[in-house]
């Protein structure tokens, strides 16, 4: 199995004044092809820190971070951005939609922003906004919708440019329990369906529990880390 | 919590033995409500001393097998119970408590550790009765699965607490010796 993400031995050190804090500290990680991680965790262990690192918005202080075996250290700022373009999808707790713009029209800016416009691009957004279930919200502006409806809108938008990782920040944070259960058998089912990598960082059980691997990070260090073991692998059923 | 009403209530379905009672029980409340044959039996013996079910022998010898039917009783005491609401709330009976209380001397490290593995095991029993609804969620929810997956819905609120009770423990606990708390960042 080849590993998407590469961490080894990262750190992040914030600088306040002559304070420092360590919000990550010394840590090793891969992630699957295809995987499902759950990184869990109380306020302050590092767990946004972690997905910033990895989603390329921010750079450690040491050790390396590889995504599709590319080193980011490596990389210039305009390398940097290039990479959150084409290979990074966020899936954020606020949703992020511009308000301005359609459905539709969102969940089509990443390809925009990374000029790849072509036709089977749009036929392939279309098909993702029906897999998401929005195709007759395609012409709604974001007010014009439930919360579950624009966190489908975030999916699709960070589905589209088929990223090599998906990186979710409290996906179903502002959603009622119901709602939250079908953005996240959604984000299950995308999972399944485009073999796609995924991490979600939550500090709700109830979201964690649908990870494939289940990490507990702790004063910037993984503290806890669990397989789930037990179940039936999906494609079996 | 009451196999007796569950094994009522499966009787006032169609009569059963006990294989099929078993069987039936675990397909609405099953991965999540243990019960064994010991216990149907013996729910049903004081079912049947107590009037509410009777049992026959059905077939030939050789394959003969023990039938169980329920009453009037048994139906009156069955529908009496369904539309009463529950006024128990959850016991607070659960291993843990009880671990907790003797935890004596005080050792933080000890206690610490336990709440940890369990809240391990919580989790790891919330990813498997996630992924039986998720495997429920993608058949499509119909009115023959709704109440297993509002019961796995049930089961799983109620680790969640657990969880969390376990976490606002570990918190309170490792600030209770001076330990600082983690700075929200």
């Amino acid at each position: 199995m080849v590993n998407k993400v590469e961490m080894k031995d990262v750190s992040k050190i914030y600088k306040r004044g002559k304070s420092e804090f360590r919000a990550l500290n010394g840590i090793s990680l891969s992630i699957k092809e295809g995987e499902f991680l759950s990184v869990m965790g109380p306020s302050g262990s590092g767990k946004s820190t972690l997905l910033h690192l990895i989603g390329a918005l921010d750079k450690p202080t040491s050790g390396n971070i590889l995504i599709d075996s590319i080193a980011l250290s490596s990389l210039s700022d305009d390398d940097l951005s290039q990479i959150r373009r084409e290979k990074v999808g966020f899936i954020f707790q606020q949703f992020n939609l511009l308000p301005t713009l359609t459905a539709r029209e969102n969940v089509l800016l990443p390809l925009k922003i990374a000029n790849r416009v072509s036709s089977e691009a749009y036929r392939y957004a279309d098909e993702i906004i029906e897999t998401v279930g929005l195709k007759e919200f395609n012409n709604h502006l974001p007010e014009e919708m439930s919360g579950g409806q624009m966190q489908r809108v975030g999916i699709a938008r960070a589905l589209v440019i088929r990223p090599s990782i998906i990186l979710a920040d409290e996906p179903t944070g502002n959603l009622d329990s119901k709602t939250g259960e079908e953005i996240l058998n959604l984000l299950k089912g995308c999972q399944e369906q485009y073999k796609q990598t995924i991490v979600m960082v939550t500090h709700d059980a109830k979201a964690a529990a649908y990870g494939d691997r289940i990490i507990r990070l702790k004063d910037g260090q993984i503290e806890e880390e669990m397989e789930v073991t037990n179940a039936l692998p999906i494609s079996n059923i | 919590m009451s196999v007796k009403h569950g094994l009522l209530g499966l009787l006032a379905q169609k009569p059963q033995n006990g294989y099929e009672l078993k069987n039936s029980f675990d397909k609405i409340a099953g991965g999540f409500w243990d019960v064994n044959y010991g216990q149907i039996y013996s729910t049903i013996d004081r079912l049947v001393k107590d009037g509410l079910v009777i049992s026959s022998v059905e077939g030939k010898e050789s394959v003969e097998r023990r039938v169980y039917q329920i009453t009037e009783k048994g139906v009156k005491e069955f529908k009496d119970w369904l539309d009463k609401p529950s006024a128990k709330i959850r016991p607070l009976r659960d291993e843990v408590f009880v671990k907790l209380a003797f935890m004596y001397p005080f050792d933080k490290d000890a206690i610490l550790q336990l709440l940890a593995e369990q809240r391990q095991l919580y989790l790891a029993k919330m990813a498997e009765l996630t992924r039986q609804k998720y495997l429920l969620s993608r058949n499509g929810i119909s009115r023959d699965n709704l109440m297993t997956d509002l019961l796995l819905d049930a089961a799983l609120f109620h680790a969640e607490a657990d969880i969390k009770w376990i976490e606002h423990c570990e918190a309170k606990l490792r600030e209770f010796e001076g330990e600082p708390p983690v700075s929200d960042g």
